[in-house]
């Protein structure tokens, strides 16, 4: 291999004295691109979430609400009873007297039980 | 500070491969500004300068293949040349050359060798930080930077001859 070559005399050159200020400056613009472009991301991110989430929550809805309202159906004990049997529930718990403790027939308990 | 260790010797590397101040130092700032992102890639496994260098390699280069110089970056010529001229010229013994010619000299080369030979000779990196820069292996490195001083030595003889 041939010795280096000396290139000592050669002209070296500096930066200019703005380059550094102008490198900071494309710099800060950048991140202030960056920045702006991040806040769009965001809405438009925003934007696509809502109706998602809301187009879930419809479809959840609509396969849910028939199931809890069939389970919540009341039966009211007055449309499937006799008058009897309404008025001893009524009555449950208004005495005043323990030995007066008033039972429900069996017979009619039957009946109710035999109509259901 | 990044700027005021390395800036000289990235802007030097980026006008020997240009041959061209203002391009040079816009290529400077196109690589700081590059860095926040570019830094990701950076491992470590190298030394921050060599990486510097690497960067500012690279983007000459694209800047040359974006300009189309494609002459620039041909190492074909050189091989054939410097195989014309080794058979003919003794080998130069000349330690001190004219700056202008060694300009000359220097500008004659392909920008990626031109660049090699000024990081070895000139800026004093050895030929695994060349082998980083490059992406080549020291083997190579070592053949183009032979290549490249026998063409320069040639090349200012010749024109010294010739005068």
């Amino acid at each position: 291999m041939l010795d280096k070559i000396d290139f000592s005399k050669l002209e070296r050159i500096t930066p200019r004295e703005d380059s550094w200020s102008k490198v900071c400056a494309r710099l800060d613009a950048k991140a202030a691109a960056t920045a702006h472009r991040g806040n769009i991301l965001s809405i438009r991110s925003l934007f696509s979430a809502i109706p998602l989430a809301a187009s879930l929550v419809l479809v959840s809805l609509t396969a849910i609400l028939p199931a809890i309202e069939s389970s919540t159906e009341e039966i009211s004990l007055e449309n499937v009873a006799s008058e009897d049997i309404t008025s001893w529930y009524n009555g449950l718990g208004n005495s005043t007297n323990d030995d007066d403790f008033e039972t429900f027939e069996e017979t009619v308990g039957f009946s109710y039980l035999t109509k259901e | 500070m990044l700027w005021n260790e390395h800036s000289t010797k990235m802007l030097n590397l980026a006008f020997r491969m240009l041959k061209d101040r203002d391009r040079a130092e816009d290529i400077l700032m196109d690589v700081f500004v590059g860095i926040p992102d570019a830094i990701r890639a950076f491992r470590g496994q190298s030394a921050l300068g060599t990486w510097l260098y690497r960067l500012t390699v690279n983007a000459c280069l694209m800047k040359l293949r974006a300009e189309k110089r494609h002459g620039e970056l041909e190492e074909l010529n050189l091989d054939t040349i410097v195989e014309e001229t080794l058979g003919k010229q003794e080998k130069a013994t000349h330690d001190q050359f004219d700056p202008e010619l060694l300009q000359l000299g220097l500008n004659a080369l392909p920008a990626e060798t031109r660049s090699m030979l000024w990081l070895k000779d000139a800026e004093d990196l050895d030929v695994k930080d060349l082998a980083e820069i490059y992406g080549m292996p020291d083997g190579t490195i070592k053949a183009r930077l032979s290549r490249a001083r026998h063409f320069v030595k040639d090349y200012i003889t010749e024109k010294l001859k010739n005068a």
